[in-house]
């Protein structure tokens, strides 16, 4: 941003510039960890979706999660795997349970569940934090200090403690649960928001748009919120990789998600007892749980870089070298060093 | 004065940066050397490579910097050196003044011990001898009560006091080479002189070659004897300082000298009647009291102790004082943002003094603000289109075409493209920036204009195409102006009148001619004479005058 000095005068055009969005996507898509990440994300989902369908709408797979099904290998084992030098997939992919189930089928629905809770917990728990946090930061005084003590309370009490009262309260539904879950979780966010918030709203550009007349709601929530949406976004998915987890636990402990659905922590507590004997019962779940928290998480990393505009990459001795050569290319008289 | 030794030779001196991929030029070609006892200012505008070229040559770049090229320091090649070897030399050779002494000292160290540091490190000295010889150099930077001094945490000492305890600091190995990066820059117009006043007389009692980098040509003109002008990363013109003062070759050196605000050269042209003395008032201040109210356990503070001001319409009034002095006060309880604790304050017609809500909206159509820093002032997450309309949605409803045309009718007047709209502010440069904040200040016509320090943290050349611009819209729009600044030369060529502001008083006031050229109070006559003006010859006519 080198001021054009006398000869060219100030107001010269020069190339279009990014907007704050693009360079943040664009810094995002050369994030190489969160874009695999994200890939995976997104494919994981598609299979999850399609496989058995959702409600009322069927998918490809063939067996749906609760039907009881004649067993094929001797204890159900996975029919997936190598046979005469090719790659099936068989009739049971996963394998099946003890009656037969089929496990490809219960793990997708599983996973659907676990799906949900994390996506509605994840919206209701921003939503509750950007607000209670904006409030808190913008106004300060008495209203802050309210608040704050009333997230202190709900950030005392131990999470799963709170969440198996949840759990049990909301009768094994996913819906309800994690709506309840959302209520849980705000503190974090509403904490950091408010930070944010206490510190934007002593810049200069507030005050111009007081100025301009703007009301506190324009303030709070036009200008100064698409300023902090870095922190928002960013711990909103840390947050729904927390959800995973959470309702995992909470299913493995029997509160959460109750018979005849099934989640991801459920399929492993009922399936406990099974480990030497039946391991595949047990390996696919946590397979997709890691796979859900694993790549929210990374997600979440990738973005937090590209929304801070102070993190440079540090330019490693590759980069140095490939740019030497580039330099040397584009004027050769001049010494290009290591 | 005799032949000197030369400190450092630097030649052919390259400085990139790596930038998403590619080597970009911060200064390509550098050449220059410094004698002992000799000062060379390096003058130019931000981005000019003008520190960087600094930087390198004591191996203070970034991690995605490289320096080339050479750079001896008494033959001893510098450029390549590894950190270890450098650090033998920094501090104890070569070292270095920077711009803002609050950050350049370390918060929760002392002092006395930060310069015991830089003693001990290079100097194998018991702890009791570097004391005594901390305080000493306190002593000769004049700190007052240099014992007590060396026991003091930056924060407790002013602004003047911290660059001072930094010079020590630098000071404490006899360096044979001080680069001073805008010493001055952070520190109001009085104290600056006496800083300026103090490395001169050190200059001479240590012989060490200083460079002095710097954008400001009066400072220039009041230290250096030879003269670097960079621009774009490379010197545009080098000589003696009074040669380049009296015949600049380059154009970029002439645009450079005469954009600095030159006190005394406007006040022929003002005209004392431009304004009707019968012309009604803009703004009517009456022993007015603004406090900052209390905050948890720090108490209220009295910025403005009660002072009288009246700006009639179409008037443009300069509101000048040092730091602290509560000149921004004023002008931020005008616009409603700092409640009137006492007193009354009417602008535009419209009693501020326990104004409701509503009061406060209608006075706000009449009265706008353009601020300081342009970088802080525009929201960095909306196009500058969008800011600009912001007053003109809220107030006069404007949308869809209505609006983009009026946006761009506003573009045209200060001169930016059309198609700036939908740029962010990242994209501009400072002076377009300020640009941005003037068009969206004036938007809704305001009968009063309070222009906030609008040219302080922009470049001369710029600054000087700034108020140009300011002049000009406030001849079409014919808006009255209470312009707070800290520069006298500045609104000298602005305003019709001046008052001068001392913490939290008003002590003078009066038509430009009158203040400038017959101050009545004490301070006025030393903020005057505080201003350095960018001619050698004339900078030492004054020493001589202040010596005698």
């Amino acid at each position: 941003m080198s001021t054009s000095l006398a000869q060219t005068p100030e107001t010269d055009v020069h190339g279009e510039g990014a907007s704050m969005g693009r360079i943040v996507w664009k810094r995002f898509t050369h994030h190489r960890v969160a874009m695999v990440s994200a890939i995976l994300l997104g494919l994981t989902i598609l299979l999850v979706v399609t496989s058995i369908g959702i409600g009322p709408i069927p998918g490809w797979w063939q067996w749906n999660y609760t039907q009881t099904n004649p067993v094929l290998n001797p204890r159900g084992a996975p029919t997936m795997g190598w046979e005469n030098g090719t790659f099936v997939f068989g009739a049971h992919p996963f394998g099946q349970d003890e009656i037969g189930r089929d496990i490809f089928a219960r793990v997708m629905r599983g996973a659907q569940q676990s799906l949900m809770v994390m996506v509605i917990m994840g919206l209701i728990a921003t939503a509750v934090g950007v607000i209670v946090g904006a409030f808190s930061g913008f106004y300060r005084g008495r209203l802050d200090n309210v608040l704050m003590r009333m997230t202190e309370v709900v950030i005392a009490i131990p999470t799963l403690v709170l969440a198996a009262v949840i759990g049990k309260a909301s009768g094994g539904g996913a819906i309800p649960l994690a709506i309840l879950l959302g209520f849980a979780l705000w503190p974090v966010l509403a904490r950091l928001v408010r930070a944010e918030y206490l510190s934007l709203r002593e810049r200069e550009f507030v005050d111009a748009a007081r100025v301009a007349g703007a009301s506190d709601r324009t303030i709070m929530f036009r200008h100064i919120l698409p300023n902090s949406m870095g922190v928002i976004i960013v711990n909103a998915t840390l947050l729904m990789a927390v959800a995973t987890i959470l309702e995992a636990s909470l299913s493995y402990l029997g509160f959460g998600i109750q018979f005849p659905d099934v989640s991801l922590g459920y399929l492993i507590n009922e399936y406990k007892s099974a480990f030497t004997v039946r391991p595949w019962l047990f390996w696919w779940p946590g397979v997709f749980i890691i796979t859900f928290a694993l790549t929210v998480n990374l997600i979440g990393d990738g973005l937090r870089d590209a929304f801070d505009p102070r993190q440079k990459r540090i330019p490693k001795d590759k980069d140095f070298a490939r740019a030497g050569r580039a330099a040397a290319k584009d004027n050769p008289g001049r010494e290009v060093i290591k | 004065m005799a032949k000197k030794d030369v400190v450092l030779e630097v030649d052919g001196l390259n400085v990139d940066f790596w930038v998403d991929g590619v080597w970009v030029p911060a200064a390509v070609d550098v050449k220059y050397s410094v004698k002992a006892g000799e000062v060379l200012a390096i003058v130019g505008e931000s981005g000019s490579g003008k520190t960087q070229s600094s930087m390198s040559i004591m191996g203070l770049l970034p991690r995605n910097g490289r320096a080339s090229g050479s750079a001896k320091l008494r033959g001893r090649e510098l450029i390549g050196l590894s950190q270890r070897e450098l650090s033998d030399v920094r501090g104890d050779d070569v070292a270095a003044i920077f711009q803002e002494p609050m950050t350049a000292l370390n918060p929760v160290m002392t002092v006395g011990s930060q310069i015991v540091e830089v003693l001990r490190t290079h100097r194998s000295m018991r702890p009791s001898e570097a004391k005594d010889r901390a305080i000493e150099l306190l002593r000769m930077v004049e700190i007052p009560e240099p014992e007590r001094r060396f026991g003091n945490y930056p924060h407790q000492l002013s602004g003047g006091q911290r660059q001072r305890a930094m010079i020590a600091q630098a000071l404490a190995c006899d360096p044979t080479l001080l680069f001073a990066d805008e010493p001055t820059t952070a520190l109001d117009v009085t104290v600056q002189a006496e800083i300026l006043q103090l490395i001169r007389n050190l200059k001479d009692r240590f012989d060490a070659g200083i460079v002095l980098i710097t954008h400001d040509m009066g400072v220039v003109a009041d230290m250096a004897d030879r003269i670097i002008v960079m621009k774009d990363g490379r010197i545009v013109e080098a000589g003696d300082a009074n040669e380049v003062f009296k015949r600049p070759k380059h154009e970029y050196t002439k645009t450079l000298l005469g954009s600095v605000p030159y006190l005394g050269a406007y006040v022929a042209e003002a005209d004392p009647s431009r304004i009707p003395a019968d012309a009604p008032l803009a703004l009517e201040a009456k022993s007015l009291v603004i406090e900052y109210p209390k905050q948890g356990r720090t108490p209220a503070f009295r910025a403005v102790h009660g002072i009288d001001l009246s700006i009639r319409a179409g008037e443009i009034m300069a509101l000048v004082g040092e730091s602290g002095s509560g000149k921004t006060t004023v002008g931020r309880a005008a616009v409603g943002l700092l409640p009137v604790h006492e007193g009354s304050l009417i602008v535009a017609g419209h009693q501020l003094k326990d104004a409701s809500r509503q009061t406060l909206q209608q006075a706000r159509t009449d009265v706008s603000i353009v601020f300081q820093d342009p970088g802080s002032s525009l929201n960095p997450r909306w196009p500058i289109g969008q800011s600009i309309g912001e007053p003109l949605t809220l107030r006069m409803g404007l949308t869809g075409d209505a609006l983009r045309n009026k946006i761009s009718e506003l573009l045209d007047q200060v001169d930016l493209p059309r198609n700036y709209r939908n740029r962010y502010p990242h994209e501009l440069s400072g002076g377009q920036r300020q640009r941005v904040g003037i068009a969206r200040a004036i938007a809704l016509e305001p009968k009063l204009l309070i222009a906030d320090e609008p040219t302080s943290a922009l470049d001369v050349s710029v600054q000087a195409r700034v108020l140009e611009l300011f002049r000009d819209l406030q001849r079409e729009h014919g808006f009255a102006c209470l312009f707070v600044s800290h520069d006298i030369a500045v609104v000298e060529q602005l305003s019709d009148r001046i008052a001068v502001m001392k913490e939290g008083l008003l002590v003078e006031q009066g038509s430009v001619v009158d203040v400038l050229t017959k101050p009545q109070d004490p301070y006025t006559r030393r903020l005057i004479a505080a201003v350095p003006v960018p001619d050698p010859i004339e900078q030492a006519r004054r020493r001589e005058a202040a010596a005698v």
